[in-house]
């Protein structure tokens, strides 16, 4: 058949309608017409002839029905005559119309506001050329190779220079293939001077392929090619386009501007496009360089773990990320093969396992996201919310089928005229559904409103919780995938919770709807049942909900009181990166020792110290470790990290045992360390600690050996977690070689802010071309540090309180509905002596059952539901005992209020009027 | 034989786009010629004539143009289309087949089973 032909009588249909009925009525008219004059030419009378002509052609309207059924256009008219028929009646209840778009548009909105954040971080491809031929590398194993070292997030991503050096030359089956490290942990990991002035930036680091392979063009100047990464060539820098904005007002002129990156002069060569933010969602880094290893530039501003090696020659120094794009027709299994053919024979260069299936091996990971480093830390908890708001819709869909439940009863009569005039079941539940899917995508629309403005807020709250805190970037705009979403559920729900009401409403008993009889409702027990049963569902789900915000709620709490086992108030942090501008080893810990004196003289200051990994920041470094003279074999990673002296003394954490880190350790003096109590548990429990020796790893060599010379109270300092893994102290003065960046953090008498500018002038004194990266209170880091926390508990709490009004609507809508439903039956009981307070009882029984019962199986589904947040709340156990009476105890009130409204009204029915109605 | 036949179901279809595939004719005119064709033997109900020729249009077997008749009325006129021959072509050789199927078994004596 041909669909080109129906479509176009179709379109012709719907478009011009008047045209074509206009048409059909020409066409018939004209065979009548034609008949007659044929008649009249046999010698009949023209009137008699018109009169048969027009007898012989028969009905000429059923005539013109079934041509318009034969040019298949009935089922687009009746929709559209069902549309116009829902919008009429959905104006003429306008009450009924606002509480249930309003209902669906907080489901429907809320849902398109979290799947507009998922589609920013999980679903948003790299704005680069073809993104789904990128490849992202990635190895894979069951024991970590004994001589790898680890730089940088991922580990299962990270690859060395010579390893991308190997794969650089596989070009059977890749077009092209780059590596990129940042410049630093932080998104203030460079200090540009421009014009001598200095300011930090975001720095990516990023071989000769990088621009090319992604397929970007630069906007002004050229990008890198492979001929910057000669170290002889001219230092080249391109700048992102929010950068050049930012930092240089969209300067026409900026190609050729010399500035300096640490020190280092380099040429801006180029800007990037507009939309171009990287290889990796979420962040977006200011600058560009080739690749290089200088002291004052180089991976992670972090030296080859490796003794005089460069990040060029350091085999094992696991720290840079690699995406690859495949040739045309060529499938990822083949590139896959021949790039770990390539792997193994370079880790089998230095590395035989006794278990073959030990050796790592390569595989591919789809790239056109990039590298996943937000999507990995969101990923879970996005998809909580988006199980959270979709209880919500279904909430939201119960309530509005509750609401077209109760609009059935007093649209009986008209639907049981519409059957008794011969209208089939399946066309009225056609209208019943267009109406309801009517409602859901006005729903939608409303909803869309409140998801851009709720987008917008839930941005807003993510930009600090990045790692490191740097902020994330992202895009969530509206775009189609978003809009089609929207659509789709609303859909989706308008069917939901309008097929069931228009099922029930269409299977009515015409005999007793017909009657006309206002109190006695057609619509018999089984339909109440229905009502019933939906709102155990709402009760259950508000439960769950409630349950998830509480237990947030107390996470947060607990965060919060915790103060992570350090003293919060009156402290300040911020970071000093000297490397940059040339110190290292032994000048480099002679320059903070400096400092550090510098600025505990200041008036005002009680304290300061440093540690090289930022607080609350998940950023450390982690190894197994070996005791000495013990058998237990640890299987927990202990965190590690090198201190200032008075660390202990300024961030107010308790020794309990031996001393602290002083001034007295020095590279000099044998290596010593302060391990916490947990460290204490897991190796040493029941022994002396001090005293004892442990080395880090499995290399028991002198140089990696500390005695532990103090136990410290457990202090959350890395990262707020509810695993606490045991944690060693070093003295940073101990390991010159490895001193680079530091975090001080600095304790003040008063207020911090007294002495922020003294602080400014003592930095200044020490280098005047050092800038403070990141100076603010510890207070304000520990509140970016739990933006997740606070987000996951203000937004379950506004989903479980949003939940519980509606579910709690539902049932009063439930139980004043039996209340009207009962009205005859309760007058009959007050006639025969009941008493209003049994009756009051009565009712309010009915309805607090219900509400119990959906409390019940709320129980049940949420300890299944909590497990799935476990590792995400803090302090609390998921099936916590006291959340869930409070919850319990709450939504039992709250049903119980709703109850006693309509059953006060009960109470008050005069069994006089109720009987009259008969 | 003086006495009509009523339509077999199903076959106006053929019959129209048999008429139609002549020269363009318009609803009217058709019912003519089959008429004509047929020499009055068959009897078509006028009415039933129009949804056959709006649905075998809907299918893009038969177009339609608005022309006037020879009464000098505007008359829409129908010709078969591209599809529409291929169609009748199908049509006439399964109606065939079948004929001669049904002929055969109608045939058939008590000896040949």
């Amino acid at each position: 058949m041909n669909l080109r032909s129906r479509l176009r009588s179709w379109t012709r249909t719907v478009l011009r309608r008047s045209r074509v009925e206009s048409d059909m009525d020409t066409e018939l008219r004209s065979h009548i017409e034609t008949y007659a004059d044929d008649l009249v030419r046999t010698g009949i009378p023209r009137e008699e002839a018109l009169r048969r002509a027009r007898a012989e052609f028969g009905g000429i309207e059923r005539v013109k029905e079934e041509c318009r059924e034969s040019r298949g256009v009935s089922f687009v008219e009746s929709a559209m005559q069902d549309l116009r028929f829902a919008f009429r009646m959905l104006r003429k209840s306008p009450g009924f119309t606002a509480v249930a778009v309003l209902t669906l548009a907080l489901g429907i909105g809320a849902n398109t506001a979290i799947f507009s954040l998922i589609n920013a971080v999980l679903l948003q491809d790299l704005p680069v050329k073809n993104p789904q031929q990128l490849v992202l590398f990635q190895w894979d194993g069951d024991t970590w190779p004994p001589m790898f070292n680890m730089t940088g997030w991922w580990s299962s991503y990270a690859f060395s220079y010579p390893a991308f050096d190997a794969f650089r030359g596989e070009k059977t089956t890749l077009s092209g293939v780059f590596a990129f490290v940042p410049l630093g942990s932080t998104d203030q990991n460079t200090t540009v001077g421009i014009n001598g002035e200095p300011a930090t930036a975001d720095g990516m680091m990023v071989t000769g392929e990088y621009f090319s392979t992604l397929g970007v063009t630069s906007l002004l100047g050229r990008t890198l090619t492979e001929a910057d990464e000669n170290p002889a060539a001219p230092r080249a820098v391109v700048i992102s386009y929010a950068y050049w904005s930012r930092r240089f007002a969209q300067d026409p002129a900026i190609i050729g501007k010399p500035v300096t990156l640490n020190g280092i002069p380099f040429t801006i060569v180029g800007v990037a496009p507009r939309d171009f933010y990287g290889a990796s969602v979420g962040t977006e880094p200011d600058l560009w360089v080739p690749f290089d290893d200088k002291p004052n530039m180089r991976p992670w501003s972090q030296s080859s773990p490796d003794d005089n090696k460069s990040v060029f020659t350091s085999r094992n120094w696991l720290c840079l990320n690699i995406i690859g794009r495949l040739k045309s027709g060529v499938t990822t299994a083949q590139a896959q093969s021949a790039l770990d053919t390539i792997f193994r024979h370079f880790v089998a260069a230095e590395w035989h396992p006794a278990n073959p299936n030990d050796a790592p091996r390569l595989t591919l990971a789809p790239g056109s996201n990039g590298l996943p480093v937000l999507q990995q830390r969101f990923e879970q908890p996005l998809y909580i919310l988006m199980v959270a708001v979709g209880l919500v819709l279904l909430i939201a869909c119960a309530n509005v089928a509750t609401l077209l439940l109760a609009r059935a009863t007093s649209r009986a009569k008209e639907v049981s005229v519409r059957l008794a005039v011969g209208a089939s079941r399946s066309r009225l539940i056609r209208q019943l559904l267009t109406e309801s899917v009517l409602l859901s995508a006005l729903g939608g629309l409303v909803g869309l409103a409140f998801a851009n403005w709720g987008t917008k807020a839930l941005l807003a709250l993510l930009s600090h919780g990045g790692d490191n805190n740097s902020k994330i970037i992202l895009d969530a705009s509206v775009d189609w995938k978003v809009l089609l979403f929207m659509f789709g559920i609303a859909t989706l729900t308008g069917i939901l919770f309008g097929l069931a009401p228009a099922l029930r409403t269409s299977k009515m008993d015409l005999s007793s709807a017909i009657k006309d009889n206002a109190t006695s409702l057609p619509l018999g027990r089984e339909k109440y049942r229905f009502g019933q049963s939906l709102i155990v569902v709402q009760v259950a789900a508000s439960f769950v909900l409630m349950i998830g915000a509480g237990l947030f709620a107390r996470t947060l709490v607990n965060y919060e009181k915790s103060s992570f086992g350090f003293d919060q108030r009156n402290l300040l942090a911020f970071a000093l990166d000297p490397t940059r501008d040339g110190y290292n080893g032994p000048r480099l810990v002679t320059f903070y020792s400096q400092l550090l004196d510098r600025i505990q003289a200041l008036p005002g200051v009680t304290g300061a110290s440093m540690i090289a990994d930022e607080p609350l920041s998940g950023w450390s470094g982690y190894s197994r470790i070996t005791m000495e003279g013990s058998q237990k074999k640890s299987t927990e990673e202990t965190g590690w990290t090198t201190i200032g002296p008075d660390f202990f003394g300024t961030m107010r954490i308790p020794i309990v045992m031996g001393r602290g880190i002083t001034l007295s350790d020095t590279a000099d003096s044998p290596k010593v360390a302060v391990v916490d109590e947990t460290f204490v548990k897991a190796y040493l429990r029941g022994e002396n600690p001090i005293g004892r020796r442990f080395s880090i790893g499995s290399n028991s060599s002198a140089d990696n050996s500390y005695e532990i010379v103090g136990v410290s109270r457990h202090a959350e300092l890395i990262r707020p977690n509810a695993t606490h893994p045991p944690r060693a102290y070093m003295a940073y003065a101990q390991d010159p070689k490895s001193v680079n960046q530091m975090f001080f953090e600095v304790r003040s008498q008063g207020p911090p802010a007294t002495i922020i500018s003294e602080l400014r002038d003592a930095v200044h004194q020490a280098d005047a071309s050092l800038p403070l990266i990141g100076l603010k209170t510890q207070a304000e880091e520990t509140s970016e540090a739990l933006t997740l926390q606070r987000l996951f508990a203000r937004l379950t709490t506004v989903f479980g309180l949003l939940a519980l009004a509606l579910a709690m609507i539902g049932l009063y809508g439930t139980v004043a509905y039996s209340v009207t439903r009962k009205t005859h039956e309760i007058g009959i009981r007050m006639a025969l002596g009941a008493k209003p307070a049994a009756v009051l009882g009565m009712v309010i029984r009915q309805g607090t059952t219900l509400a119990l019962i959906g409390v019940a199986i709320g129980v049940l589904a949420a300890l299944g539901a909590t497990r799935l947040i476990a590792s995400m709340i803090y302090g609390v156990t998921s099936y916590d005992p006291l959340t869930f009476v409070v919850v319990a105890a709450i939504l039992s009130v709250v049903a119980l209020a709703a109850c006693y409204i309509p059953a006060r009204r009960a109470m008050k029915v005069d069994p006089i009027v109720a009987l009259r109605y008969e | 034989m003086d006495h009509q036949l009523e339509l077999l179901q199903g076959t106006l279809d053929m019959l129209i786009l048999k008429a139609v595939s002549l020269g363009p004719r318009h609803g009217y005119g058709i019912l003519l010629r089959i008429q004509e064709i047929s020499k009055d033997r068959l009897e078509i109900q006028q009415g039933s004539l129009y949804p056959a020729l709006y649905r075998l249009e809907h299918q893009g077997w038969i177009a339609s143009e608005w022309g006037e008749s020879e009464n000098k009325r505007k008359a829409k006129y129908y010709r078969l289309s591209a599809a529409g021959k291929r169609r009748l072509q199908a049509e006439t050789e399964k109606w065939n087949r079948m004929a001669s199927v049904i002929a055969g078994i109608l045939r058939t004596t008590p000896e040949k089973v």
